[in-house]
């Protein structure tokens, strides 16, 4: 009774209250964080209505093995951090705070899978601006591809990179057992940023590894 | 131990959903490349949300914030669309030629 009054702050006359507030807060941000990406889902769009084939024949170019090899993870990686949120809310701390690290790992490894994509791609002559080389007839149309796969990309291991910290920081928490502080009400509001990030790559898969696989 | 169950079995949804998805892009459907990608694709992601993020028991007040970010979204796609969608490129008079004729290999 005593360590749960000490968890509400004084502007709330209740825990669920307080609960309520903070993930409606994290939804709103959520909110805003779509409106962030979707001018360039939008100029991604375009690029596709407009330069179609050109984006089609760019996207063969990106890596398919790794790009799904990364989406397995990253979807696993979903996964672990709800069943974390779950072990917290059970009381079963050594198994969150082993999830969360499942998961800070999980992240990591998407992104040391994205640097060798990354490299490939500079490789093959692949990065706009710095030696890009393209069939002729599509040059400029896959240009513009893989400028927006670079943004697109780069934005969501930026915020990939967010949410490790983020998971790190309560897993450490966890393990020196400052458990007021990593409590059943900021895991979940921190799983819930992870899991939009994995919604973000949920919508890029497709765009930039899927289109036209097959044809051409 | 429900909650890890149901957990486990999103799990397993979500990676058979990656499998048709993977193996359909092999498929030379077309139109239906695209289409078939990203309904699984909206598929996934009301998965993540509906159940990983719990839109299922989440309050009115979170329901709308779900709802009026994927409504302002559509929106923006809906108004500037329409621009685009209606909008004739034309090359701005004062382009060099050789910057012209590019614009134009960029259109077609």
């Amino acid at each position: 009774m005593n360590t749960e009054a000490m968890q509400i702050a004084e502007q709330f006359d209740s825990a669920a209250q307080q609960r309520e507030a903070a993930t409606f807060g994290m939804w709103i941000f959520l909110a805003t964080e779509l409106m962030f990406f979707g001018p360039l889902f939008f100029g991604y769009l375009y690029g596709r209505t407009h330069f179609g084939e050109a984006f089609g024949a760019a996207s063969r170019h990106t890596d398919i093995a790794l790009g799904t090899i990364n989406t397995t993870v990253l979807l696993t990686s979903s996964a672990a951090i709800a069943s974390a949120a779950a072990a917290r809310r059970l009381g079963a701390t050594r198994l969150a705070m082993r999830l969360l690290f499942v998961t800070a790992a999980l992240g990591t490894l998407f992104l040391v899978l994205k640097g060798i994509e990354y490299r490939h791609e500079w490789q093959e002559h692949l990065v706009p601006g710095l030696r890009f080389s393209f069939a002729p007839q599509y040059t400029d149309g896959a240009e513009i591809f893989f400028f927006l796969y670079f943004v697109l990309t780069g934005l969501h291991a930026v915020h990939l990179c967010a949410g490790i910290v983020l998971t790190l920081f309560f897993a450490l928490h966890l393990r020196r057992e400052n458990l007021l502080f990593a409590n059943e009400e900021k895991i979940e509001i921190a799983a819930l940023y992870w899991h939009f990030v994995d919604v973000v790559w949920i919508f890029l898969y497709p765009m930039l590894y899927l289109i036209e696989r097959a044809g051409g | 131990m429900g909650d890890y169950k149901r957990q486990l079995l999103i799990w397993f949804c979500l990676m058979v959903l990656l499998a048709a998805t993977f193996s359909s892009a092999w498929l030379e459907l077309g139109f239906w490349n695209t289409f078939v990608n990203f309904a699984i694709a909206a598929i996934k992601a009301a998965l993540v949300v509906i159940f990983f993020m719990h839109l299922r028991r989440g309050s009115r007040a979170i329901r709308v914030a779900a709802f009026i970010a994927l409504f302002m979204i559509s929106l923006l796609f809906v108004i500037s669309g329409s621009d685009y969608a209606t909008r004739q490129v034309q090359s701005a008079p004062w382009q060099a030629p050789q910057q012209l004729s590019s614009a134009i290999t960029v259109q077609r």
